[in-house]
């Protein structure tokens, strides 16, 4: 099978005048058609900035793809023409965004919306384009969807919003959605629902998404496939069964064992040490090493090598070399 | 819970005036009280009120209705006076530090603050008062000379926390004091807020929404809905016999990660109704899967189920 997406090397920058500062490093993932792989982690740790560029909307003019390939169905979109890429974005590749307001125009009826960006990408009738339209807000649950399209955004529920963007994202049939922390600014009841519906939509629509979030509940809930980043690089990343089961990276450890838990009566949470490091420029080594309890001189100096731990699973780590040679 | 409680609130409200003079009642009759050294977490969705009653404790918001008792002091009739020297037993922690620490003062004059407020310390202690605190959250006493933007947001979410127990109060509110922060970084706040209340035995009032954070921590929960407290009782009894179908639904809600866990999952339908249009009778009842006719009519009142677990449901 031909992955869908193939992200290799991938290495974005932001160039100021007095510094530059390296986001993302060396990052590569792999999508299938009607896949679903997810990107985990913390403030810093490059997992939006990896999503804008893959949309060739890194924020300008300091953010650039200094290296690599984003193959998307055979083609590196880092060689298209900026002007190529409006027709790709939206019909080929949708982006859904943590907080729908921001991304939702305030004076234009939800419905004329998508209905806009369904006009963008396919010539086609008004009475057909509506009909799609009613069809797509009834299959993302908006009940009573013939009066909801009246509706402005600031008259909807965040939930109700979130449901009008994935309308919005998926009107065009898009082979691969982006959803960056999609249910972050939603109550935990109403996460439910939108994760429910956007399992739901993959599995009837067959889009391949991939999923960018800090929680690795919700990672755990959504996605088959799992990267871990950590200050712009790739930690491990692993089927989802094997990542939670059997992760092997320190920071993975690390982070699964600082979360409290349901089920657990531990009396202490552990700690992992320190704080996340801003970004700054390119720099050797291990980022997590500072913070790391199996750091060794050499993981402030040198790039830890990749470790294949078996198919699929691989772990950037000088103490799980170690272990394994 | 043998000790007299440190704190009591006794059916406390809250009505906020809307633009259009419309009255909308974002606490309504809450009670509940807090044991010396003992976590109380309030638990719910936005808009359901928890935030409101934390302030209301502290009177940061006025309540409309009520009495908060302090030990034995009806601190709800207390002038401004009276009420800024009982601040010093109680005080309280926000989700963001940035928002709650002054940028232009270096974290040794902001912590020497209460001391100089509630007249407690000369001067010349400050200083060595200030190191203590410090050590105590985990910084270093040079620490003292910086301004908050040279901290992480864990480190400033420590200095908050030395802040608030500089004058050894017996209750802090802590409204969501981890959710801003990184998930790695949330492990070391949760630990060092236990660990100073093993040390000193101040109770907290814990508002949060992770529940799984409050099992961690909490030793009783009280779960709100649209202003009501609709079930309370310890830990245990709430987190493994959960009797209010929203309390069920909230804790299927949690999703861990966990991918082999796959409990089926309570979905509610619909989204919170606003808190200025309440619905009728149990207000629960436009998402509850269980409600019948008799829930939409007429308002379930608090009823213990189990020695001290109480829930405000017609059918549970």
């Amino acid at each position: 099978m031909t992955p869908l997406l193939q992200v290799r090397d991938l290495v974005v920058e932001f160039r100021f005048r007095r510094a530059t500062i390296r986001a993302v490093d060396g990052l590569d993932l792999d999508l299938d058609a009607s896949g679903t792989l997810g990107i985990v982690g913390e403030s810093g740790s490059g997992k939006s900035m990896a999503s804008l560029a893959i949309m060739r909307l890194l924020p300008q003019p300091a953010g650039r793809v200094a290296q690599g390939s984003i193959i998307f169905e055979g083609r590196d979109l880092l060689a298209l023409k900026a002007s190529a890429m409006p027709a790709i974005r939206g019909r080929d590749i949708a982006m859904i965004f943590q907080e729908p307001m921001s991304a939702l125009n305030p004076v234009m009826r939800v419905g004329d919306q998508i209905t806009e960006a369904l006009h963008l990408h396919e010539r086609i009738g008004s009475a057909q384009a509506h009909a799609r339209v009613m069809e797509m807000l009834e299959l993302v649950g908006i009940p009573a969807p013939a009066e909801r399209a009246y509706a402005y955004s600031h008259q909807l529920s965040g939930g109700m919003r979130q449901r009008v963007m994935i309308a919005m994202a998926l009107i065009c049939r898009p082979k691969l959605l982006i959803a960056d922390e999609p249910t972050t600014a939603l109550d935990v009841t109403i996460q439910s629902q939108v994760l429910d519906l956007l399992k739901r939509l993959r599995r009837t629509l067959g889009t391949a998404t991939l999923i960018i979030s800090h929680d690795m509940g919700v990672i755990a809930d959504v996605a088959e496939r799992v990267v871990v980043m950590y200050g712009g690089r790739v930690m491990e990343t692993a089927d989802r069964a094997t990542l939670f089961r059997d992760p092997r990276h320190p920071y993975t450890r690390g982070l699964l064992a600082a979360i409290p838990r349901l089920r657990d009566h531990r009396r202490r949470l552990h700690q992992i040490p320190g704080s996340v490091r801003p970004a700054g420029p390119p720099r050797p080594g291990c980022p997590f090493a500072p913070r790391c309890d199996l750091a060794r001189p050499v993981c402030a100096e040198q790039d830890p090598p990749r470790i294949v731990l078996g198919e699929g699973h691989i772990a950037a780590c000088w103490a799980v070399a170690e272990a394994v040679s | 819970m043998s000790a007299a409680p440190v704190l009591s609130a006794r059916h406390i409200g809250k009505d906020f005036k809307s633009e259009r003079g419309r009255v909308v009642r974002a606490v309504d009759d809450v009670s509940f009280d807090i044991a010396p050294g003992e976590t109380l977490a309030l638990v719910g969705e936005s808009g359901c009120g928890k935030s409101t009653t934390g302030r209301m404790l502290l009177r940061l918001i006025e309540p409309s209705t009520g009495q908060i008792f302090y030990q034995d002091t009806d601190i709800t009739t207390l002038s401004a006076g009276h009420m800024r020297a009982m601040r010093r037993h109680m005080q309280m922690v926000f989700q963001d530090p940035m928002g709650s620490l002054s940028p232009r003062r270096t974290i040794g004059q902001t912590l020497t603050e209460p001391f100089e407020v509630h007249g407690v310390a000369k001067a010349a202690d400050c200083r060595d008062r200030v190191a203590a605190l410090l050590h105590q959250v985990g910084l270093s006493p040079e620490h003292a000379d910086r301004y908050p933007r040279e901290f992480s947001g864990g480190q400033r979410q420590r200095i908050g926390i030395a802040r608030a127990i500089a004058l050894n109060p017996k209750l802090i509110v802590a409204d969501e004091p981890v959710s801003a922060l990184d998930v790695s970084v949330q492990a070391q706040i949760v630990n060092l807020l236990q660990d100073l209340q093993e040390q000193t035995r101040v109770s907290y009032l814990f508002i949060a929404h992770d529940l799984a954070v409050v099992r961690h921590i909490a030793d009783r929960v009280a779960v709100m809905y649209l202003g009501r407290i609709v079930e309370i009782g310890g830990k245990h009894q709430v987190y493994n016999t959960p009797r209010h179908p929203y309390t069920k639904a909230l804790l299927s809600a949690v999703l861990e990660p966990e991918p082999e866990h796959t409990a089926s999952r309570i979905i509610l339908r619909g989204d919170v109704p606003s808190p200025s249009a309440v619905p009728s009778g149990c207000a629960f009842h436009t998402r509850c899967p269980i409600a019948e006719a008799r829930c939409r009519v007429e308002r379930p009142e608090l009823r213990e189920m189990d020695k001290g677990q109480e829930i405000a449901c017609h059918l549970a």
